[in-house]
């Protein structure tokens, strides 16, 4: 991961250098151990801070639309699948930015890796490599490592380097467990987590593809109320059925919630029943292809009932 | 049914253009189906808010249908393939929440075809009746 940073923050540099972005957002260090926090790079000199570790759990590209000027951008392939979809919506143009990808290792869980003994100061250094079965749900099922797009020509070596990134062992994942339980108990299980909901919509101020940014449901009635659980597992139902057929599976909502939710147990499902459905369909690969959601046309196959 | 038990309620949703037309046709046909089914009409099934269905099924409505315009022959232009993508997307939520997505169905109907339009209906009636009642969330909060 040090050599990545070195490439990365060159790159920042140079493209600042050339006066080629008026800023770059990337990450630096967090407040806490382990964390990495959104920088905005505004000069030169400030491209010193940024990083690049497997902590990086936020999706900067939900900054994008907000953002004035040419902008580079680092971002892992998950979010770079969640650029080209900003850039389908028209909320982004491809020539304002600038991509800063790379072949990504995954993200680790910290709370794993502390209970293997991995002690906070080799944060900037630890990799999958190491430790795969820290990582993330949501990376153990990822097949896309390379970045479908990206700027960063000058370093094609690391950008495309066929390090093999070992998958863990097992890589069942939390929503596979739940798959094999019944409705109820399911049900009896995302009662017990949304108890927990604070109802802050962290999930949903951090998803880039997500426009509704959870203000409509302020007029619900409060996360303090009689039926909270389930009032809060409604308005997250809801933000889960927007997502259908954009979700690029980024991790960004579920490292957000403050209360560790596992929301990517609701979305990874979800994705892999669109993929069945329309012929294999995932966001964010091409520009052409569009959200089966937004096409008219035929379903492929009609369910009636049922 | 007994007086403890509470009689059921369905929620059919339909679009203006064809569900509606459908409905109306099976009125003029003098066709029958049970009065626990309560319709609303919207302007078009492509255009049904996720927590329309969501707040139903919150509330204890024990089944909702949707009834929109045939494929590829919808009111709008392509109103019913989009329909039909949406509405399957919020079934597989359903399915993946653990929620009775077997309480939620979608019919797509000619708007002149008032018997396919009763026969759907009191299938899904009699489909729910043996499901029994669901209750929703109401009072269920910790």
């Amino acid at each position: 991961m040090n050599e990545l940073r070195m490439i990365l923050q060159r790159e920042a540099r140079r493209l600042m250098e050339a006066g080629q972005v008026d800023v770059v957002i990337g990450y630096a260090r967090g407040p806490y151990a382990w964390t990495t926090a959104p920088f905005f790079a505004f000069n030169k000199n400030d491209c010193i801070h940024l990083t690049v570790s497997s902590f990086c759990t936020q999706n900067l590209s939900v900054y994008l639309p907000k953002v004035e000027g040419r902008v580079a951008i680092i971002a892992k392939p998950c979010d770079v699948r969640t650029i080209i979809e900003l850039i389908q919506d028209n909320q982004v143009r491809r020539e304002n930015v600038k991509i800063l990808s790379f072949r990504c290792p995954g993200m680790l869980n910290p709370k794993v890796l502390e209970e293997k003994g991995v002690s906070p100061d080799q944060a900037g250094t630890v990799s999958s490599k190491d430790y795969p079965e820290a990582l993330y749900d949501w990376c153990r099922v990822c097949i896309h490592r390379e970045p479908p797009d990206a700027d960063l020509k000058g370093e094609p070596r690391f950008l495309f380097e066929k390090t093999d990134y070992p998958m863990p062992a097992d890589p069942t994942t939390l929503a596979d467990r739940l798959e094999k339980k019944t409705p109820a108990e399911r049900l009896n299980f995302w009662m017990g987590e949304f108890a927990r909901c604070i109802r802050c919509k962290a999930c949903m101020h951090s998803c880039p593809v997500y426009y509704g940014g959870g203000d409509q449901f302020d007029s619900i009635e409060g996360a303090t109320g009689e039926n909270q659980p389930a009032e809060n597992f409604k308005i997250v139902l809801s933000f889960v059925h927007s997502l259908a057929g954009k979700c690029t599976e980024c991790g960004a909502c579920e490292s957000a919630c403050p209360v560790r939710i596992p929301l990517l147990a609701l979305h990874i499902p979800m994705y892999r029943k669109m993929q069945q459905r329309y012929g294999g369909y995932e966001p964010g690969l091409s520009y052409d292809e569009v959200s089966p959601l937004l096409k008219a046309e035929p379903m492929p196959q009609i369910v009636e009932g049922g | 049914m007994g007086v403890s038990e509470r009689r059921l309620t369905i929620l059919g949703i339909l679009c203006e253009h064809a569900g509606a037309q459908a409905a109306e046709t099976a009125g003029m046909e003098g066709l029958i189906y049970s009065p626990d089914v309560r319709l609303m009409r919207l302007l078009c099934a492509a255009d049904i808010d996720h927590l329309l269905i969501l707040n139903a099924l919150w509330e204890g409505v024990d089944g909702i249908f949707v009834v929109g315009c045939p494929t590829e022959r919808g009111y709008f232009r392509g109103c019913s393939e989009l329909a039909q993508r949406r509405l399957q997307a919020m079934k597989d939520v359903l399915e993946v929440a653990g929620l009775p997505a077997e309480r939620f169905r979608t019919l797509w109907i000619e708007a002149s075809d008032g018997k396919g339009f009763v026969s759907f209906v009191n299938s899904f009636y009699e489909d729910i009746k043996r499901l029994g009642p669901w209750n929703g969330f109401r009072g269920k909060g910790e």
